[in-house]
């Protein structure tokens, strides 16, 4: 139960920015490594992303809603 | 109050692959079919999109797209003298619900049994002698071979689209494929998926020993691809979030992206969701099926009546809706007789760690669901097991899927369970990691059977299905032999640590190890030890066709899949071109 807090989606209140997931190097809700898949041992740079945030670039209507948690 | 519906050609149980193409199948051939599903109707849009679709706690933790087991769980016991108790949450297996069934979470591993596997009781007699096996093991033949079948696996994998390098096309062995597979009549429709950095270090390792690494073949797409029923599908991304989950990118071969667009415009098929089916009804003599009952979302109770059944929904739910409704014989495992419920076999898995140092980055999270690689050199009956003591056998392979963190987080054995050096080496160790899976056959024994439990029911009032299993000692053996060998690979590998672990009992309901739950409605030859025929239909009731992995008389080495595809096209065939040409006995008993 404290590791699904731990390392589950920041939308579900725990894993505070994202801690959890930049300790060990998962980068979250990626949808595509396609172009990464093949080039074997090189390090995933990017910020993680969370849920929260929308990888196809549209803002949430609620601009109370910050992109970043 | 029971409403009699309008009587149709087919009334069809499920709606997954099997009911999708079974129903594309006959409403092109011009019979009036309804489709029953008990879930809900669900499409790639808007059902499936991200960034939604990947949520680990939702799809992989609370198991969003699993049968309700509140409503309608399975009870489990290890041996019959205990009592059994429902699974409440699902761990070891995931039966999925809804349209498009358990496949829309499959990871698209898409293998053929081989011909050994179709004849595996002669086959091992002859070649071990009759003595070899332990009496308590019910292993027998399928009464269909690899030949008779490879047209239809041909078809099968033309439809989903698979990916992978052919080993061995018309008897003459291809370089790059896998060596040890039955004869193909061709290629696979598109070529294999780009490989992972696990699988390039596992190929070069188990090539250095002399073994036969090849892709894995998988129907998550390497490249777009326009199926035989002119369906389009796309390449795979690699996202990471494959089983367990629907796909997002149309990449993975499921109904909703192979044939459900062809099937739902064809004004001779209806789809009803949320139907409940209840039971199979009989004529009094209980030789004729004239029909279902069924219960829909609003609890209203409907009879639908139909000159042929189909049951093809997930293993464990065929072998309950046959002992529901009385069709066929339940298997009593004291005296050994009847057929409804025998042969109940699983998977036996294993794995092995393999712990790297910091500086190589695996990036466990790129991955499609099919895209590792692997030897099928200890797999079923390809190597020598005389003096062994076993038979069967798996495959070994850098499959890894994913790098979800709540399930995927790999320490050495010593680490504690908790606390700061937990942590510690959660960290050290999450990206310089590669697993393999020993994945093992099942073989089937005597006490390991299904029935209906006596004590627990489902929110509709019926029986739920009771499921007796633990591991036979053959298979325990088989593990322990095929996970010393996957060790070797490790080391040959150049991993600082690696760490075997082969599958021991009892078997446990609380851990994942696979969804391939099968028999319980054994096709054979012989109906004292089969519930359907070689065409997959019941010998009992010749109007009911049962079509399932609950069909195998025992699993073999690999994904049941490719192999499941294979028979529900066999059945097609000799149900358009035998049986409702001329309806009856298709093989006299």
């Amino acid at each position: 139960m404290t590791i699904e807090g731990f390392f589950s989606d920041p939308a579900y209140g725990g894993n505070r920015d994202m801690v959890a997931w930049r300790m060990i190097g998962f980068p979250g809700a990626y949808a595509d490594y396609y172009d990464a898949i093949d080039r074997h041992g090189v390090k995933f740079e990017r910020e993680p992303m969370s849920l929260a945030e929308d990888s196809r670039g549209h803002l949430h209507a609620d601009p109370n809603i910050p992109a970043h948690l | 109050m029971t409403e009699r519906l309008k009587e149709v050609d087919v009334v069809i149980i499920g709606v997954g692959m099997v009911g999708s193409i079974v129903g594309k199948e006959l409403a092109a051939a011009g019979y009036k079919v309804v489709g029953l599903e008990r879930g809900q109707a669900r499409y790639t849009a808007p059902d499936f999109q991200g960034p939604a679709i990947h949520d680990e706690l939702r799809f992989d933790i609370r198991k969003a797209l699993m049968q309700d087991n509140t409503r309608e769980p399975v009870t489990f016991r290890n041996h019959g003298s205990e009592r059994a108790l429902p699974i409440r949450r699902w761990e070891s297996f995931l039966p999925g619900t809804g349209l498009g069934g358990s496949m829309v979470h499959w990871n698209g591993q898409t293998y053929r049994f081989q011909a050994n596997d179709f004849e595996l009781a002669t086959r091992t007699r002859q070649r071990y002698g009759k003595d070899f096996l332990d009496p308590n093991l019910t292993i027998q033949d399928w009464g269909v071979t690899y030949d008779e079948l490879e047209p239809h696996f041909d078809r099968f994998e033309y439809l989903l689209g698979t990916s992978g390098k052919a080993g061995n096309i018309k008897g003459k062995i291809q370089p790059g494929g896998d060596p040890h597979e039955s004869s193909r009549s061709r290629d696979y429709p598109t070529p294999p998926m780009k490989e992972h950095f696990q699988g390039a270090m596992f190929r070069k390792a188990a090539t250095s020993l002399g073994y036969h690494p090849f892709p894995q073949p998988s129907s998550n797409l390497s490249q777009p691809y326009s199926n035989p029923e002119g369906v389009k599908l796309n390449a795979c991304v690699f996202c990471g979030f494959c089983e367990r989950y629907a796909c997002e990118h149309y990449a993975k071969a499921v109904p909703q992206t192979v044939i459900l667009p062809v099937l739902l415009k064809n004004p001779n098929f209806e789809l009803r969701t949320g139907c409940q089916v209840q039971r199979i009804n009989l004529d009094s003599a209980k030789k004729k099926a004239t029909g279902v009952t069924y219960i829909d979302a609003a609890g209203r109770e409907f009879e639908q009546p139909a000159s042929l059944v189909i049951t093809a929904s997930f293993a464990l739910n065929n072998v309950r809706m046959l002992l529901l409704s009385g069709v066929g014989k339940p298997y009593d495992p004291n005296t050994g007789k009847g057929v409804v419920g025998r042969n109940y076999a699983y998977q036996t898995m294993s794995s092995v760690s393999c712990f790297f140092d910091e500086d190589v980055i695996i990036n466990p999270f790129m991955a499609s669901g099919a895209s590792g690689t692997l030897i099928n050199d200890f797999a079923g009956d390809n190597f020598d097991h005389g003096g062994l003591g076993f038979i069967g056998g798996s495959f070994i392979g850098a499959v890894n899927t994913n790098g979800r963190p709540i399930q995927y987080h790999p320490v050495p054995p010593d680490t504690p369970p908790w606390g700061k050096a937990w942590k510690q080496a959660v960290v050290k160790h999450y990206n310089h990691t590669v697993q393999f899976s020993c994945h093992g056959s099942s073989i089937a024994q005597r006490q390991n059977y299904l029935d209906l439990d006596p004590t627990y029911r489902d929110a509709w009032g019926q029986p739920l299905l009771r499921m007796t299993f633990d591991f036979p000692e053959n298979d325990l053996k088989m593990a322990a032999y095929v996970t010393a060998k996957a060790v070797e690979i490790g080391k040959a590998m150049g991993a600082k640590q690696v760490v075997g672990s082969p599958r021991k009992g009892p078997y446990t309901t609380q851990q994942y190890q696979t969804t391939h739950n099968t028999g319980g409605t054994v096709m054979g030859n012989d109906p004292s030890t089969s519930v359907v025929n070689r065409y997959l239909q019941s010998w009992d009731v010749p109007n009911v066709f049962v079509i399932g992995a609950s069909n195998y008389p025992q699993n073999a080495s690999w994904n049941p899949t490719g192999t499941l595809g294979a028979l529900t096209y066999w059945a097609v065939d000799a149900l358009k071109n035998k049986y409702l040409k001329n309806p009856g006995r298709l093989v006299s008993a």
